[in-house]
């Protein structure tokens, strides 16, 4: 039994510990930890008739996808903007994308592409401009009309504002209206940009898949991507990697990423190509490895991925549960594999009298090379005969390639010789 | 856990007797009474009126009982307000109630402005204390406070302990209120004595939480409607979803007390009537954590920090293991409620673990993992001063190997509710699954 979490509805989203879910059943968010136990919940003051298919936290909102019409994912869905007001979800905005002449949406998987960082310098209450820590990529997301979500200060105060102009300092803003609050250099500010979603059709063609980027202002959608690595995404999150290390830390960025069949991609946003960058393997496939698992929704923490199931495959034991729970993922890089090559491959059986060049490269769920300091590769051999062996027997680390090299030598014995490659971390 | 009142309706009150619950039956048409283990008091036939449906709500003001039940046809909702009867006066002493009687209704049906659709009332009621005994034919009162008292308000004085007409009970209507002295006109004046701290009560209004908004559609965005008493006129309205799906609702001080979802959540009625200002996670689901536990009735007793939940189930914590089980009573195929109490003291309700990653390498070439514990109370507000010990072990799945270790082993929130360690991995180099536990001592 895989039971943590134990969600009735197949939405999550993680926020500072905690799991928060939507139920229309019940009109209200829900707010869990991770063995189950629940820690609140609250009212939605707007009733939502349709099941939330995905649930999003940007830092200040909540956002939820709900389709028009349960019984008819192509009749279109609404994204709605949440924030908990007085122990209540209060709706602030409500995005209907209803198909029509132009889209026939399919969709239930969307994210907000969002973006934290801490302010330059302090800031006090009256102040007309903040200075933020932004990089020059995301200091120009920050166009006129951008709301930025500041804080907490010292006091444990949030506020809203509203950019007027970037400038003139590279990292300065100018705001339409003077802080409410004082806020100290470093304390938190974020923004949301954009929001994404998948849907199975593209403009009026349908099952061809295609990744729509809205505005989080109004709605108004700003572009539209076709590819079918878009269709079947059921779950999706916005994220800053920060896992890689060395040559691999060129990925250290953000991304827009979501669960297509078994494999977790990436997509560099302020990339004009949408190209997916990264792919990474998941394991919410049986162990007979004929069935993928559906993922619903994903919750994100620091470098750990919680893919939201309702079926599981852990240490080769499938189960199922008749509530949603989550099995965890990562994107820091581990080992997944090790591809083994044998030159030559077929040896005559004359002791000592002929070798082959093995070669092991362990890959991580990236299919990248497994690089970490210290990790060895041991290979051991069965059959083969009197002389058969392999050298080093002993553990041999890894090289900068994920690699380690050994020399086979034949034995006495004709028949199938079995070359095992562990590898130790 | 244990049963209490035993009681086949979903709908409860305290009454006129300290320590006895009262319930209507509609099968029964009557009011009964049990003690708190559920062995029956009292019964009080209902007369002048008849419980067409199942009484959804039943509240008691300090004088009158109030019922909540559906009209037929699903027509709306109907509120009734009964009084034990006869009850004892100057000119009938020495009585006791034999009959639970009809005094008032407030009929809402449906109409093309709202639809009805209800299962929570609070009656709004006060108390107040005779500051000074008060002789029989005075016209005047003095009380220990007058605040919402009203020109035209009905007092209802008593039961009185002056000797010589002890139990004694009678109604006056306010003409003037000077200070902190009630006024009123009535021939003859009081008809009895009355000592310091005798009880004065009234009532106001009925609160209602519908469904539905005035939409005149089952819209289910809710409204909360206050109905001014004895006038029966709406004289408040706040529309939200937060009032509908409503369980259960009470009134007690000032306060407005329902049950929404897992939340009690409450509603102060002089300062902020459409403001939720609290809000308590009230322990309603099975022990699964996902099925939900409906509750019938409640009984807001803020004074005394509780709330009695009715229920048809109950979730307990097995003290020391942490279990949770649920309780279903029932008496063959008929439904049984009992009360739950829930605290509205704050109490640890939730520790909720952070991580900065959940996955790591063995010892020696492992990143550590920074874990962040943040304790939480019913009100979901941070609890300080709390000592949280930390432990691992394999989980069921895992295969052979030995959790790690954390620094420290334990430590104290801090203002913020928050603690801080990290988890060190074991020498163990094949793959294992560990749970991490966090215990607030």
């Amino acid at each position: 039994m895989i039971q943590n979490v134990r969600l009735l509805k197949p939405n999550m989203t993680r926020v500072a510990g905690y799991f928060y879910s939507m139920d229309e059943t019940t009109d209200s968010l829900i707010q869990k930890t991770d063995d189950g136990t629940f820690a609140f919940s609250y009212p939605l003051d707007t009733p939502i008739s349709n099941q939330v298919k995905s649930l999003e936290h940007d830092g200040e909102s909540f956002w939820s996808l709900a389709w028009i019409n349960d019984g008819n994912s192509s009749a279109g869905f609404r994204i709605r903007r949440w924030l908990i007001q007085n122990f209540v979800l209060v709706l602030q905005q409500t995005f209907t994308y209803a198909s029509g002449a132009t889209d026939t949406f399919d969709c239930q998987s969307m994210t907000i592409e969002r973006y934290s960082s801490t302010l330059a310098a302090g800031a006090s209450s009256g102040a007309t401009s903040i200075y933020v820590n932004y990089d020059a990529t995301r200091y120009a997301l920050i166009t006129p009309g951008v709301h930025l979500y500041l804080g907490p200060n010292g006091s444990g105060a949030y506020e809203r504002v509203t950019i007027s102009s970037p400038g003139p300092s590279g990292n300065q803003l100018q705001l339409t209206a003077p802080l409410t609050n004082s806020y100290l250099s470093s304390q938190a500010v974020t923004f949301s940009k954009n929001i994404w979603f998948f849907s199975n059709n593209y403009l009026l063609q349908v099952g061809v898949g295609g990744l729509y980027k809205a505005s989080v202002l109004d709605g108004s959608i700003l572009s539209r991507t076709q590819g079918g690595a878009y269709t079947s995404v059921d779950a999706c999150g916005f994220t800053t990697v920060s896992s890689f290390t060395g040559a691999l830390a060129v990925h250290n960025k953000p991304f827009l990423i979501f669960i297509r069949t078994t494999n977790l991609l990436f997509i560099d946003v302020s990339n004009s190509n949408l190209v997916t960058e990264l792919s990474a393997l998941q394991n919410n496939i049986n162990a007979a490895t004929t069935t993928v698992y559906n993922v619903y929704d994903l919750g994100i923490e620091g470098n750990t991925i919680y893919r939201l199931q309702l079926l599981f495959t852990i240490n080769a034991v499938d189960s199922s549960e008749s509530t949603y729970n989550y099995q965890l993922a990562t994107f820091k890089p581990f080992p997944t594999a090790i591809a083994l090559t044998a030159v030559e491959a077929i040896l005559p059986a004359s002791s000592g009298a002929a070798t082959s060049a093995i070669t092991a490269t362990v890959t991580d769920q990236y299919l990248l090379p497994f690089i970490h300091s210290g990790s060895t590769l041991t290979y051991t051999i069965a059959g083969g005969g009197t002389g058969s062996s392999i050298s080093p027997a002993t553990a041999i680390l890894l090289d900068s390639l994920g690699q380690a090299h050994a020399t086979y030598t034949t034995g006495s014995a004709a028949g199938l010789v079995t070359i095992t490659a562990t590898v130790t971390i | 856990m244990p049963s209490n009142i035993n009681i086949s309706q979903g709908n409860f009150s305290f009454g006129p007797t300290v320590g006895l619950f009262y319930t209507m039956s509609q099968s029964l048409q009557t009011l009964l009474v049990v003690e708190a283990d559920g062995t029956p008091a009292a019964s009080f036939p209902i007369t002048l009126s008849t419980l067409r449906n199942p009484v959804s709500s039943l509240k008691y003001d300090g004088t009158f009982f109030w019922s909540l039940e559906d009209l037929p046809s699903s027509l709306g909702v109907v509120i009734k307000k009964w009084r034990l009867y006869p009850f004892p006066t100057a000119a009938l002493p020495s009585v006791s109630p034999s009959e639970c009687r009809w005094q008032d209704e407030l009929t809402l049906i449906n109409s093309v402005a709202i639809k009805w659709a209800s299962r929570a009332i609070g009656v709004e009621y006060y108390k107040r204390l005779i500051n000074g005994s008060v002789a029989r034919g005075s016209t005047s009162i003095v009380l220990n406070s007058v605040v919402n008292i009203s020109i035209g308000d009905k007092l209802y004085l008593g039961p009185s302990t002056f000797t010589g007409f002890v139990g004694n009970e009678e109604t006056v209507t306010v003409t003037n209120i000077v200070s902190n002295t009630i006024l009123f006109s009535k021939v003859g004046g009081l008809e009895n004595s009355y000592n310091i701290s005798d009880p004065v009560d009234f009532h106001k209004a009925v609160w209602l939480f519908n469904d539905h908004s005035f939409s005149g559609q089952e819209d289910y965005k809710g409204d909360l409607v206050k109905f001014s008493w004895p006038a029966k006129v709406t004289v408040f309205s706040n529309q939200g979803a937060q009032y509908s799906l409503v369980q259960a609702a009470d009134f007690n001080g000032t306060e407005l007390v329902f049950v929404r979802a897992d939340q009690i959540m409450r509603i102060d009625t002089a300062t902020s009537p459409s403001l939720v200002y609290s809000s308590l996670e009230a322990n309603l689901r099975e022990s699964d954590l996902a099925t939900p536990i409906v509750v019938y009735d409640i009984i807001a007793d803020l004074v005394g920090n509780q709330v009695y939940k009715l229920q048809h189930k109950e979730t307990v914590e097995t003290i020391n293991t942490g279990a949770y089980v649920t309780s279903t009573w029932s008496s063959g195929s008929v439904p049984l409620y009992n009360y739950q109490i829930i605290a509205t003291l704050a109490f640890v309700n939730s520790t909720a673990l952070s991580f900065d990653t959940r996955m790591t390498f063995p010892f020696v070439t492992a990143d550590k993992i920074n874990i962040i514990g943040e304790v939480r109370d019913q009100y979901n507000l941070p609890v300080p001063s709390k000592t949280v010990q930390f432990s691992s072990s394999l989980n069921p799945l895992s295969g052979a190997g030995t959790p790690g270790t954390f620094s420290p082993t334990s430590a104290v929130t801090n203002a913020s509710g928050i603690v801080s360690t990290q988890y060190t991995p074991s020498v163990t180099v094949a793959e294992i699954l560990v749970d991490v536990q966090a215990k607030v001592l």
